[in-house]
C-alpha cells in the first residue's frame, strides 16, 4: 500500500508540469510570431527563446526532482 | 534474382527473420532460459560507494574521474597533433576539433558580445564547464556505463534477485528467468542472512571460519557506520556481541526470542506482496514453522543441552500470550527484535558449527559427500533429511501429474526455507544438492555512474559559477556591484525620493535569486540527466522493441542541451552581474 500511495504522490507532483507546459506553448508562440513578422531575427529570436524555455522548464524539473525524491529516497 | 524487386524481397525478409531472431527470440526466449533475461536497475538517488575504505569512492567520482581523463587526453593528443596550434594546415582531427570549439566560442560571442570578451578567464570557465559537461553527460549513453559493476547482497529496500554458479565454481550472475521481472524487495535480515551465505559458501574455497561471521559484520558494520547514519538493523546488534559472548549464548537458549521472530516474520509476511514465482518472504507459514521449530528442539534435547523442556514450555506459554494479547508495549517489541536477530546470528552459527562437528566425527568423507555437507550451512542435517524427502516427494508427484505447478512451488519454497531461512528463492532438489543457486537477492552496483546523477557535482560546479559570477561582477564594477544588493543609495535619498525604499526591497530580493540560480542551475542538470537514466534504463522493459532507440537518440540531444544550458547560463549571469543595474542613476552607465 506504501508503494502505491508513493506511487500516487509522485504523480500528483507531476502536475506541476501543467504551469511550465502552459508556459513554454506561450514563450513558443509569441517566438513563432515574432519570427514571421521579422525572419531577420529568427537566429536572435532562437536564442532568447530557448533561454527562456529552460528557465520555464526549471519550473517543471522541480516537480521531476520531487517525484523522484518521492519515488526513490523516501 | 536479376528482379531489383525480388532482391529487395529477399533482403527484406533475411532481415526481419534476423531483427526477430535478435530482438526477439533471443531476450525473450533463449536468455531467460539461461537465466539471464535483463534485471532491473537498482535506482538510488545517493552515488553508490564502490571502494570503501578510510577515503569512500563513489561511482561517479570515477566517472569524474573517467571525464577528465578523456578530456585531457583529448586536448593531449590535439596539442602534440597541432604541434601546440602552431600547424598551419589542420588535419581531419584538428579540424573537428576546431570545429567544436569555434561553434561554441561564437555561440557564446554572440550572446555576451564585448564583455564575453574582454572578462578575464570567461571563456575557458563557460567552455570548461561545457566540455566537462558534455563528455559527462553522454557517457551515459555508453553500454556498460550504469550496469557493470560488482554483484553484492541487496541492501534494505532495494530489490534483487537470486543468483546461480556459472559453471566455474563460485561464479555468481544474477538469475533473472523471465523477462520483465522487478525482482524481489530485501530487507535487514534478508541482507544479513545473505552476507552469512556468501560467507559460508566462499568457506569451501576460501577456509573461512563460520565463527569470524560476528567479526566480520561488526567490521563491515563499522566501515558503513563511517559514512552513514542510517544503518542496517542488523548493525544496532554489533556492540553487544562484541562486548559478550555470553549474551549471545543466553539468547540461544532463550525461545522466547525465536517466537518473537516468527511473530515479526507473521507481521511481516502480511505486508509482503512476494513477486510471482517466488517464495514468500521471509515465508514461514505457521505449519512448516512450528515442524522446522520443534525439530530443532528435538536436536537441542538429542544433543543433550539442558533447556529444552523449560524452553519448550515457555515457548508454548509464549505463543499462547502472543495469540491471546493483541498488542505487546512498543518498547518491548523493539527489544524483542533485537534479541531475534542476535538469535537468528547465534542460530546459524551453532548449526554451522554443528555440522563441523560431524563432519569432523565422520572424518574422511568423499568429494561429493563434502560439497552436500557445505549446502547445509543454515539447517541442521534433520531438517535437510526432512526437506530433501518432501521435495522429492513433490517432484515425483509433479512429474506423474498429481499436484499443479503451484504446489510444487509452494513445496520447494517450504524445503528451501527449511535449509535457507527467508530464502526467497524455490530451488530443485538437484539445485538444494548441488548449491547451485544462491537464494537470496543480489544486486549490481556499477562502477561507473553518470556525474550529473550526483547531486554533490552539480551544487559543486553551481556555486562555482555563480562565485565566478560574483567576481566578474565586482572586476567590472568595483564595490558598487553591491549596491544590487544593499542599495544604499536609495536608502539615503530616501528623503527625497520615498519610492527608492522599493530598490532597497529589490536589492534583498536580488540576494535570494542569488540562491535561487545556483538551486536551479544544480536540480535543472540532475533532474534532466538522472530523469534520462531512469528513462534509458527502465524503457526496455516498457516497450522492448523500437522504443529505446528513440530514447537514446532524445537522451543524446537531452545531454547536450543540459550541458550547454549549464554553461551558457554561466555566460549570461556572469554578463548580466558586468551590466551596470538600473535605478543606479548616479553611476556611470558604462566602465
Amino acid at each position: 500500500m506504501e508503494v502505491g500511495l508513493k506511487a500516487v504522490g509522485a504523480g500528483l507532483v507531476m502536475l506541476g508540469a501543467i504551469g511550465p507546459g502552459i508556459g513554454i506553448g506561450l514563450l513558443a508562440q509569441g517566438a513563432m510570431q515574432a519570427i514571421g513578422r521579422n525572419p531577420d531575427a529568427a537566429g536572435d529570436i532562437q536564442t532568447n527563446m530557448i533561454l527562456a524555455i529552460v528557465f520555464t522548464e526549471a519550473i517543471a524539473i522541480y516537480a521531476l526532482v520531487v517525484a523522484l525524491i518521492i519515488l526513490f529516497v523516501l | 534474382m536479376g528482379n531489383p524487386r525480388l532482391r529487395g524481397l529477399v533482403f527484406l525478409a533475411i532481415g526481419l527473420v534476423l531483427a526477430w531472431l535478435i530482438c526477439v527470440w533471443l531476450p525473450f526466449t533463449v536468455l531467460p532460459n539461461a537465466g539471464i533475461a535483463p534485471a532491473l536497475p537498482v535506482i538510488t538517488v545517493p552515488p553508490e560507494i564502490v571502494v570503501y575504505g578510510a577515503l569512500p569512492i563513489t561511482n561517479t567520482f570515477i566517472a569524474a574521474i573517467l571525464v577528465i581523463a578523456v578530456t585531457a587526453l583529448w586536448v593531449g593528443m590535439m596539442w602534440r597533433n597541432t604541434n601546440g596550434w602552431t600547424k598551419e594546415i589542420p588535419d581531419r582531427w584538428q579540424g573537428l576539433t576546431e570545429v567544436f570549439v569555434e561553434t561554441f566560442y561564437n555561440f557564446c560571442d554572440g550572446l555576451g558580445g564585448e564583455k564575453f570578451r574582454k572578462a578575464p578567464f570567461l571563456w575557458p570557465l563557460v567552455s570548461s564547464i561545457f566540455f566537462f559537461l558534455l563528455i559527462g553527460n553522454w557517457m551515459e549513453i555508453f553500454p556498460g556505463v550504469e550496469s557493470i559493476g560488482y554483484m553484492h547482497c541487496s541492501y534494505p529496500n532495494t530489490s534483487g534477485y537470486a543468483r546461480s554458479e556459472m559453471g566455474v565454481p563460485n561464479t555468481w550472475k544474477l538469475h533473472v528467468d523471465r523477462t520483465l521481472d522487478a525482482g524481489v524487495t530485501a530487507n535487514d535480515e534478508l541482507e544479513a542472512d545473505c552476507i552469512h551465505f556468501s560467507k559460508v559458501t566462499d568457506s569451501y574455497y576460501n577456509e573461512y571460519d563460520p565463527a569470524d561471521y560476528a567479526v566480520d559484520r561488526a567490521a563491515h558494520c563499522s566501515s558503513l557506520a563511517a559514512f552513514d547514519d542510517n544503518l542496517p538493523g542488523y548493525c544496532e546488534d554489533i556492540a553487544i556481541e562484541e562486548t559478550s559472548a555470553d549474551v549471545q549464548t543466553l539468547l540461544m537458549s532463550n525461545s522466547f526470542a525465536e517466537e518473537v521472530e516468527e511473530e515479526a516474520a507473521e507481521e511481516e509476511t502480511a505486508e509482503e506482496i512476494p513477486a510471482d514465482g517466488l517464495c514468500v518472504v521471509p515465508g514461514l507459514n505457521d505449519e512448516a514453522d512450528a515442524e522446522t521449530a520443534a525439530e530443532t528442539e528435538a536436536d537441542d534435547a538429542m544433543e543433550g543441552e539442558d533447556h529444552s523442556d523449560e524452553a519448550a514450555e515457555d515457548d508454548a506459554a509464549d505463543e499462547g500470550d502472543a495469540e491471546g494479547t493483541d498488542e505487546p508495549e512498543a518498547a518491548t517489541e523493539e527489544a524483542a527484535e533485537e534479541t531475534a536477530s542476535l538469535l537468528l546470528m547465534g542460530n546459524s552459527n551453532t548449526e554451522t558449527v554443528e555440522e563441523g562437528d560431524e563432519a569432523a566425527a565422520e572424518g574422511e568423507d568423499d568429494h561429493s559427500e563434502e560439497k552436500i555437507e557445505r549446502v547445509y550451512v543454515f539447517g541442521t542435517p534433520d531438517q535437510v533429511a526432512v526437506a530433501f524427502a518432501e521435495l522429492e516427494e513433490a517432484e515425483e508427484a509433479f512429474a506423474a501429474g498429481e499436484i499443479s505447478a503451484g504446489a510444487l512451488e509452494e513445496a520447494s519454497c517450504e524445503a528451501t526455507q527449511m535449509v535457507y531461512p527467508n530464502a526467497v528463492f524455490p530451488m530443485s532438489s538437484s539445485e538444494l544438492e548441488n548449491n547451485r543457486i544462491f537464494p537470496y537477492v543480489s544486486h549490481i552496483t556499477p562502477f561507473v555512474r553518470v556525474i550529473a546523477t550526483d547531486l554533490s557535482l552539480n551544487f559543486g560546479l553551481a556555486i562555482l559559477a555563480i562565485l565566478a559570477v560574483q567576481g566578474y561582477g565586482i572586476w567590472a564594477l568595483g564595490p558598487s556591484y553591491f549596491e544590487k544588493f544593499l542599495n544604499l543609495s536609495a536608502v539615503g535619498n530616501i528623503a527625497s525620493r520615498p519610492i527608492g525604499g522599493v530598490d532597497f526591497v529589490v536589492g534583498i530580493i536580488e540576494i535570494v535569486s542569488e540562491i535561487g540560480k545556483i538551486v536551479s542551475l544544480a536540480f535543472r542538470l540532475f533532474g534532466n540527466i538522472f530523469a534520462g537514466g531512469i528513462v534509458l534504463m527502465v524503457f526496455p522493459f516498457l516497450l522492448a522493441f523500437v522504443a529505446p532507440g528513440i530514447v537514446i537518440g532524445l537522451e543524446i540531444i537531452i545531454a547536450f542541451v543540459q550541458a550547454l544550458v549549464f554553461a551558457v547560463l554561466t555566460l549570461v549571469f556572469a554578463v548580466q552581474a558586468m551590466e551596470a543595474h538600473h535605478g543606479d542613476d548616479h553611476g556611470d552607465e558604462h566602465h
